[in-house]
């Protein structure tokens, strides 16, 4: 399969059956928790993550909106899981260069290469990125807002 | 009987992008040639200023310019002392919201509703925290504002009331004539929001009764950055001017101490004003009232119709507001997001923009609307104008089935 149409098949299956998206978290009080919204489009999601010794040991969103902002909330979920405070913070610093066409880290991702194309599409780059950038700002210590 | 393709002869866009399916006029209409050319003219022959120096030229200028005021008085029926040209509909607002900051009073209320494009409820959503004052919001009983619910809300200390003539996402009409009623009786003023009415359909100011009626020039066949303020006279000594400047005094008044302001409507136009804009309106308005207001408003009635039939039998669809006459058609494509469905990725390349068919998307300035009325966080908005025929609207049923047959 041509890559393109690779890309668009698991960005499809994400978006269609997403891992580690839930309805509604019970205990919150375990999780930093965020909600960001992208204003122009009604995509809204909402990402928990259980610090352990600087480890996410737990992530998940509640989100709705576009496929690419489900399908790379359901990717972001998968790359992020069980890494470090600094090897998220490098990942996500990564998957920013990978969708807006500068030169990263081929070797850090899996599923998440599939955003590559987001590049030409400017336009939908904040939905490609909003998940990411919430877990961002919450392992820096910002939350429930 | 409208003909849209004797009309899209008149618009250049329609020859210079051939397969366009243009579906936004609520958003902001095409502009006919004659009105381009009138701008053209104006900027080629006759470049002056207005109601300053004396030449020959300017005095033309001037006379067109006061001509064009009277063509859009008499089309609303009004005196032209009463017609007063901003920049837009939401700079009206804003200067009559910051016009009658002294009337308030501490127990003064303002009565909105939470069918309001953005527009026409910031402004006095600001000015009652800064002034400390009640905002009171009519809610919306099925889908629309009822008049009764507005009348309820309005008492002896209501400052004014704001509310839509016709509301931007749904397109039902109001019936103001039993709260002007109330209005008047209580000596409140009533500003009405006419953005999405004047283009649609005969708007009769002096049977409305209100103090302030709001219309924007680019929504009905105009140049954009002009709007129209219509203000009852007998509220024009009320209000403190929006700007002070050249024009709106007596020149000869200004003195260290104090100066003389002119009566309306040169009290509310200081400045050099929008003159290729106003001198271009003025044809718009000639342009519509050749067709028609009525003709113009069945066409779109009409044209709904048939795409609410069509549309009702895709049950993937979900119509919002099927049943009321208006050329407005809010709708969702189930289990496809409007984002999905409007802009093309690398995912999907089958969307409204790939056919050229613009229609409007998100929460179209009227998030109360959206959160508070209909409950979604974003949906589709088609809109019909002059120019749409049954073509237009066949591409947009077919595009929504290729759209979903994408996504399901
Ligand atoms: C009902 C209504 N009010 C106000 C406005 C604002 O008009 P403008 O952007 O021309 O100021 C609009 C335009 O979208 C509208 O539909």
């Amino acid at each position: 399969m041509e890559k393109n149409n690779l890309s668009r098949q698991i960005i499809m299956d994400h978006y269609k059956y997403p891992h580690n998206k839930v309805s509604e978290i019970i205990n919150r009080d375990e999780y930093l928790f965020k909600k960001a919204l992208n204003p122009s489009c009604g995509d809204e999601v909402e990402v928990f993550i259980k610090l352990e010794n600087n480890i996410i040991t737990d992530i998940k969103y509640i989100g709705s909106g576009c496929s690419i902002c489900c399908s790379s909330g359901s990717i972001m979920t998968e790359e992020l899981i069980n890494k470090s405070i600094n090897e998220a913070n490098n990942k996500i610093e990564n998957f920013n260069k990978l969708i807006t066409g500068v030169n990263y880290d081929i070797n850090l991702f899996e599923d998440a290469i599939c955003f590559e194309g987001i590049k030409n599409y400017p336009a939908r780059y904040k939905c490609a990125f909003i998940s990411w950038e919430t877990v961002k700002s919450l392992v820096k210590g910002d939350k429930h807002e | 009987m409208i003909n849209p393709n004797k009309i899209k002869n008149d618009f250049s866009m329609f020859k210079n992008n051939p397969s366009l399916k243009y579906l936004d006029s609520a958003a902001t209409s095409l502009t006919p040639d004659i009105v381009v050319e009138q701008i053209n003219d104006y900027y080629k022959k006759y470049r002056s200023s207005i109601n300053r120096g004396t030449s020959k030229m300017a005095n033309d200028v001037s006379r067109k310019y006061e001509g064009s005021r009277k063509t859009i008085a008499n089309h609303f029926n009004t005196d032209p002392s009463e017609i007063i040209f901003t920049k837009s509909t939401t700079t009206s607002i804003n200067n009559i919201s910051k016009s009658i900051i002294h009337l308030i009073k501490p127990n003064s209320n303002i009565v909105v509703t939470n069918m309001e494009h953005h527009s026409n409820f910031l402004p006095w959503q600001v000015l009652c925290h800064e002034n400390n004052i009640e905002l009171r919001v009519v809610k919306a009983n099925h889908l629309e504002i009822k008049s009764k619910d507005v009348i309820d809300m309005i008492d002896e200390n209501t400052l004014i009331v704001c509310i839509h003539h016709v509301s931007n996402i749904i397109g039902n009409t109001v019936d103001l004539s039993e709260i002007s009623v109330k209005t008047n009786d209580l000596d409140v003023m009533l500003l009405v929001d006419g953005a999405q009415a004047a283009p649609h359909k005969k708007v009769d100011l002096k049977k409305i009764n209100c103090d302030f009626y709001t219309v924007s020039a680019h929504k009905m066949c105009g140049p954009t950055g002009l709007g129209v303020l219509y203000i009852n006279n007998r509220v024009v000594n009320k209000l403190k001017a929006f700007d002070y400047g050249g024009d709106m005094v007596t020149p000869s008044s200004v003195t260290y101490e104090s100066f003389l302001q002119k009566s309306s409507p040169n009290k509310f136009e200081a400045g050099t004003p929008s003159i290729a804009e106003v001198l271009a309106f003025g044809v718009s308005i000639d342009y519509l009232n050749k067709i028609g207001m009525d003709q113009i408003e069945n066409h779109e009635i009409k044209l709904k119709k048939y795409a609410i039939n069509k549309l009702s039998k895709l049950d993937y669809v979900k119509i919002y507001n099927s049943n009321n006459n208006s050329g407005l058609i809010a709708f969702n494509i189930n289990g496809v997001s409007v984002h999905d469905a409007m802009s093309e990725s690398f995912i999907s390349d089958i969307t409204f923009d790939s056919e050229d068919i613009i229609i409007r998307d998100g929460q179209m300035c009227n998030n109360l609307t959206m959160k508070y009325v209909l409950k979604e966080k974003a949906l589709l908005r088609a809109s019909i104008y002059i120019y749409n025929d049954k073509n237009d609207i066949d591409m947009l049923v077919s595009q929504i089935s290729k759209i979903y047959n994408v996504w399901r």
